[in-house]
C-alpha cells in the first residue's frame, strides 16, 4: 500500500465518520421540530392509523419513524400500534409493566366477556391511569384499543389537569384510530 | 481451500505505529457504546431477548464463516482481519454509521418533504447511504490496520463480505429488540426466535454480507482490477449493493410476488458477481506467476492445472483421479494450494516464502530434483 493510498483511505476513513457520527445527527436541528396542523391529519403507523386534530403540533422525527407524537400547549400524545395474541387482562398488565412500572389502575376486564384472538370485528378500549404510587414522569392516561389481535396504545403526558383539560381532544385522537393488521410488515429492512 | 498455507490480512492485537489500527479501536470503542446505548432501553423492558439473540447469534456466526470460507479459494483471509471486519461492521457500521444517521435523515426527508414520503421511502433511501458506507470503509480499516494493500477484487468483497455479516449480527439484535416492542414483549422467547429465521433463513439472500460484498468487489475493481472496463464495472458493482438495499427497503417491493422474485433474483445476482470477481483472481495468477522474476516464470502447463473456479478444479481433479488414481488427488489439491501461494508470495514482494514454495514445487512436480 503506497502512502498516497494510506493517505487517502485515512482521509475518507475519517471524514465519513465525522460526517456520519457527528455532523448527519444535528441536521435535524436546522429544521421545524415539529409541524402546527391547519387541519385534520392522518398519520400512518404500521398497522393503523390516526387522525392528529388540527391545532395540534405533529413531531416530524418520530412520525415519520410511523410513531406518531402529537402535542398541545404542555399535552403530548404519542400512539404506538402493537399486536397482542392472548387475552386482554394480561395485555393490560403488561402495559402496566411497560409504561406505569406495575404502577397503574388496571380497569376490570375479567368480568366482562373478551374478545377471541383474531376477531377484529370488535373493538375495546382500555384505560390505564396511575395509581398513587406511580412515578410523576407516568403517563396520565394510556386508551388501550383493540380489534383482535390489533393493539394502539394512545399515551398521554403532562400535567394532570391540561391533559384533563384536552381529555375531548385525546378521546377523538383515540376514536380515529383505525386498525388495519393486515399491513403488519415484518420484513427485513436493514 | 484448506490446503493454503498462506492467509492475508493478518492483524496484530497491538498495533499502534498504524493509524488504521487507532482508528479501528477508536472507533470500534465509541460504536459500541452507542450500540449498547440503543439497545438497554430494549434490554430493560425485554430481558429475554437480548440472551435469546445472543444464543441465536452464534450458529449465524458459524454459518456465515463457514459459507465465507468457501469462496476463498485463491487466498485466505487471515482470521483476524476478519474478526476485525467484523468488529468494525458490528460495532462502527451499525453504531456510528447507521444508527444516529438513519433517524437524523429520514427526519431531515420529513422536515423537507412530507412525513408521509418520509414513512414510504426514508427506509430506502436512507439506510443504502449511510451503512454500505460504514461497512465498506471497513475494509479501509483493515487494509490501513495490516498495512496491506488489496491484491485482487475477491480481498475487498470478501473484508467487505466480513463487515456486512458483522452489521447483520448487530441488526438482528436490534431487530429481535424491535419486535418485542411491536408484540410488547408477550412471547419474547418465540419472537426473537421467530425474527432471526425470518432473517436468516427466509430472507437470508438479502443480507448486508451480499450488499456489502457487492460494493467491496467494486472498490476492488476500481482499486486493483485488470480487466478493461474495470473502471465501469467497479462503479456498477459499488453501485448495485445500496441499489439492491434500497430496493428492498422501497414500496416499490410491497407486492408479495416482487419480493419473490427479489429473493430469487439475488442468489443469481451473487453468483454472476462471484463468476466475475474469480476470473480477476484467476487473471492475476497467472500474470503474477507468468512474470518472469528473479526465480524464473512458472511454467504454463503447472499454471493451466490450477483451474479458475471450485467446480472447474473439482472436474480437473476428478480427470487426475482417473489418470493416476484417486491418491493423485491429495497431490493435486496441493499443487494447487502451493502455487496460490506462490503467487501471493510473489505478489507481495515475500522473496523468502517464494524460494521456499518453489523449492517444494520443484520436488514435487520436477522429476530428478
Amino acid at each position: 500500500m503506497t502512502q498516497f493510498q494510506r493517505a487517502s483511505w485515512l482521509a475518507v476513513l475519517i471524514v465519513t465518520l465525522v460526517a456520519f457520527g457527528l455532523v448527519v445527527p444535528r441536521l435535524p436541528a436546522w429544521g421545524d421540530e415539529t409541524v402546527a396542523l391547519v387541519a385534520d391529519t392522518e398519520v400512518a403507523m404500521a398497522t393503523a392509523s390516526v387522525v392528529i386534530p388540527a391545532g395540534w403540533d405533529l413531531d416530524i422525527a418520530a412520525s415519520s419513524q410511523r410513531r406518531p407524537v402529537a402535542s398541545r400547549g404542555a399535552v403530548e400524545v404519542s400512539t404506538t400500534d402493537a399486536v397482542w395474541l392472548g387475552d386482554t387482562a394480561a395485555l393490560l398488565a403488561n402495559v402496566s409493566r411497560l409504561l406505569f412500572d406495575g404502577e397503574a389502575v388496571i380497569p376490570d376486564v375479567a368480568s366482562q366477556a373478551d374478545a377471541p384472538a383474531g376477531d377484529a370485528s370488535s373493538r375495546d378500549v382500555w384505560q390505564l391511569t396511575p395509581a398513587a404510587a406511580a412515578s410523576p414522569h407516568a403517563p396520565v392516561r394510556v386508551d388501550v384499543i383493540r380489534e383482535g389481535q390489533g393493539v394502539v396504545l394512545v399515551t398521554a403526558r403532562g400535567p394532570a389537569s391540561d391533559v384533563t383539560a384536552a381529555s375531548d381532544a385525546i378521546d377523538a385522537i383515540s376514536d380515529s384510530v383505525q386498525l388495519d393488521l393486515s399491513t403488519l410488515d415484518l420484513e427485513v429492512r436493514g | 481451500m484448506r490446503e493454503l498455507t498462506r492467509a492475508r490480512f493478518a492483524l496484530g492485537w497491538w498495533a499502534p505505529r498504524r493509524a488504521g489500527w487507532w482508528v479501528l479501536i477508536a472507533a470500534s470503542a465509541v460504536g459500541a457504546v452507542w450500540v449498547w446505548q440503543g439497545l438497554v432501553p430494549g434490554w430493560r423492558d425485554f430481558p429475554q431477548v437480548g440472551p435469546t439473540a445472543l444464543v441465536l447469534t452464534v450458529p449465524l456466526v458459524v454459518a456465515w464463516w463457514w459459507l465465507l470460507r468457501i469462496p476463498q479459494l485463491w487466498a485466505r483471509i487471515a482470521s483476524s482481519g476478519a474478526i476485525a471486519a467484523i468488529a468494525w461492521g458490528a460495532l462502527v457500521a451499525a453504531g456510528v454509521y447507521a444508527l444516529p444517521s438513519n433517524a437524523a435523515l429520514i427526519t431531515v426527508i420529513g422536515q423537507r418533504t412530507s412525513i408521509d414520503f418520509a414513512q414510504a421511502w426514508g427506509p430506502a433511501l436512507i439506510a443504502p447511504l449511510t451503512e454500505e458506507t460504514g461497512k465498506a470503509m471497513g475494509i479501509g480499516v483493515v487494509l490501513l490496520a495490516v498495512g496491506q494493500r488489496l491484491r485482487t477484487p475477491m480481498d475487498a468483497a470478501l473484508l467487505g463480505a466480513f463487515a456486512g455479516l458483522g452489521f447483520t449480527l448487530t441488526e438482528d439484535v436490534l431487530y429481535a429488540f424491535n419486535i418485542a416492542y411491536v408484540n410488547l414483549g408477550e412471547n419474547q422467547f418465540v419472537s426473537t426466535a421467530l425474527i432471526y429465521l425470518l432473517r436468516a433463513v427466509v430472507f437470508g439472500s438479502v443480507s448486508h454480507v451480499a450488499f456489502s460484498a457487492f460494493v467491496g468487489a467494486g472498490l476492488g475493481f476500481l482499486l486493483v482490477g485488470r480487466s478493461r472496463g474495470r473502471v465501469r464495472l467497479g462503479v456498477a458493482l459499488i453501485a448495485l449493493g445500496p441499489v439492491l438495499h434500497g430496493l428492498w427497503n422501497s414500496p416499490w417491493l410491497a407486492p408479495l410476488w416482487l419480493r419473490v422474485v427479489y429473493l430469487v433474483a439475488v442468489p443469481l445476482i451473487v453468483w454472476w458477481v462471484l463468476h466475475v470477481v474469480r476470473r480477476s483472481e484467476y487473471v492475476w495468477f497467472r500474470a503474477v506467476l507468468s512474470t518472469p522474476g528473479a526465480l524464473g516464470a512458472t511454467p504454463p502447463a503447472y499454471l493451466d492445472a490450477v483451474r479458475p473456479t471450485w467446480w472447474q478444479r473439482r472436474a480437473y481433479r476428478a480427470s487426475v483421479a482417473r489418470a493416476y488414481g484417486r491418491a493423485a488427488i491429495a497431490s493435486q489439491r496441493a499443487v494447487e494450494a502451493e502455487l496460490s501461494d506462490l503467487a501471493d508470495a510473489i505478489d507481495v514482494g515475500d522473496g523468502a516464502a517464494a524460494a521456499a514454495l518453489r523449492t517444494r514445487l520443484e520436488a514435487r512436480l520436477v522429476p530428478g530434483v
